[in-house]
């Protein structure tokens, strides 16, 4: 049970300090999709640029047709990449260069892979992106969100950020009862 | 393994046996499946093709004891190599595709028994110890140490020939396991129960592996012949590659001159 008390000028939350409250509030926040979405939206211009350049140095650019296809778009489920390319009878290619194919003379032709090299790569990027989006989030007023909902403590202006989520967030996962000292900002 | 091919051969035997013609699986409908290396090449049905280094990331390096005075660098790298199955059967496609799995999992996930000495050795005339306890028919071994004194066991050479046969070196056959030491009372003999070790008797961790990673397997027929079947996978791969350095005189007295 979460109780928030008065004590004169100081607010003392008591059990929504556990670890689990901890967790949840973590996990609240590492689970928004708008966050997900943001940090995916900044890699998409960086694997596109990793994907031409592993194009180039692999020595298949000729026309730039395949390089202009690549695309990296946001989704309900995740980061699509792709390119969608065609041929002058209107069939994709890019998969044949990416895996390999047999030619009509039954000669294997290798794989120029593009874009598998350029997801890898970009898998840490990606990670510290959403790391990134995770810590702006703490500190603005989106966790207030996330306090609010998971730790009843609704009563406090939520118009105001800054400085409450900077004093809540400053002893989160603390064993101790957290301790606002925001008394003068609040006029409590 | 020190450079690169010598990765691309351990991987090459890590996904189909050696045979007289190189690498591949005999198929129970008598038909051969060959391992193939090279690009641009006349494509042979069934088959299989390895396309290495679709990404290779450097992860880090640290220093390894290889002998008494000397210190070699390892550098730790994570590979990716496709490989790809063909044939004009989906029958022949998904039995490679579980047999090299299969293979796999026997190099990396083995069941390792240690023997100490048993009295069934006998020696003979040339001066090495033999024994049929652990021919090749009954076990496979694949490591021998010996106690030396010292904190490890010093491991014993294979050699690939009887008459190779020197001190501190071991040599199996179909019939016996042959050993050269001073105390044969110290040996220790490492042998595979239900797993694999390469030709030369390395396991995957002697030959310089860590770890290893199964992509998820495509069905790429769509972009063949329509005659051909063809199922293609990444095998992810951490390894160790050493390297290559000369060893140094072993210094045993030092005199120091004054004059």
């Amino acid at each position: 049970m979460s109780q928030v008390m008065e004590m004169g000028n100081i607010i003392q939350i008591s059990s929504p300090t556990t670890p689990q409250y901890s967790l949840r509030l973590l996990s609240e926040v590492c689970g928004n999709r708008q966050i997900h979405k943001q940090a995916l939206s900044n890699s998409t211009s960086h694997i596109v640029d990793r994907a031409r350049s592993y194009l180039s140095a692999n020595g298949t650019w000729k026309t730039g047709a395949l390089a202009d296809s690549i695309y990296a778009k946001v989704t309900e489920t995740g980061l699509e990449v792709g390119a969608d390319a065609r041929d002058e009878y209107g069939r994709h290619y890019a998969t044949h260069i990416e895996y390999g194919f047999t030619d009509r003379g039954g000669n294997f032709i290798g794989p120029f892979p593009f874009l598998r090299p350029a997801v890898y790569d970009t898998s840490e990027y990606i990670k510290n992106s959403l790391k990134a989006s995770i810590t702006t989030a703490y500190k603005s007023g989106l966790v207030l969100g996330a306090v609010t909902r998971g730790g009843n403590i609704t009563g406090i202006a939520r118009g105001s950020t800054v400085n409450l989520s900077k004093n809540v967030l400053g002893s989160v996962g603390s064993p101790n009862s957290l301790r606002g000292t925001w008394e003068n900002t609040w006029g409590l | 393994m020190n450079n690169r091919n010598d990765l691309i051969l351990a991987v090459s035997e890590l996904i189909a046996p050696v045979t007289e013609t190189g690498f591949g699986y005999q198929l129970e409908n008598n038909e051969y499946a060959p391992l193939h290396i090279l690009k641009n090449e006349k494509v042979t049905y069934p088959e299989i093709r390895i396309s290495p280094f679709i990404k290779t990331e450097y992860i880090d390096k640290y220093e390894k004891k290889c002998s008494n005075n000397k210190k070699n660098i390892r550098k730790i790298y994570e590979s990716i190599f496709q490989i790809d199955i063909f044939s004009k059967t989906s029958i022949d496609v998904n039995d490679l595709y579980d047999m090299i799995e299969d293979r796999i999992y026997d190099f990396f996930e083995p069941e390792i028994i240690i023997y100490s000495y048993t009295p069934d050795f006998q020696l003979h005339q040339d001066g090495y110890y033999y024994t049929d306890t652990f021919s090749l028919s009954e076990e496979r071994v694949f490591e021998v140490l010996v106690e030396n004194g010292e904190k490890y066991k010093e491991k014993l050479d294979y050699v690939d020939e009887i008459s190779n046969l020197q001190l501190n070196t071991w040599y199996v056959d179909n019939d016996y396991f042959y050993v050269k030491l001073d105390n044969i009372k110290d040996i220790e003999i490492k042998t595979i129960e239900n797993g694999n070790v390469f030709d030369d008797k390395l396991s995957v961790r002697s030959k310089g592996f860590y770890n290893y990673g199964f992509g998820s397997s495509r069905e790429l027929s769509l972009y063949e012949n329509n005659e051909v079947d063809r199922i293609s996978f990444e095998l992810i791969l951490i390894y160790g590659l050493d390297r290559k350095i000369k060893e140094g005189p072993i210094i045993d007295e030092i005199n120091i001159r004054v004059d």
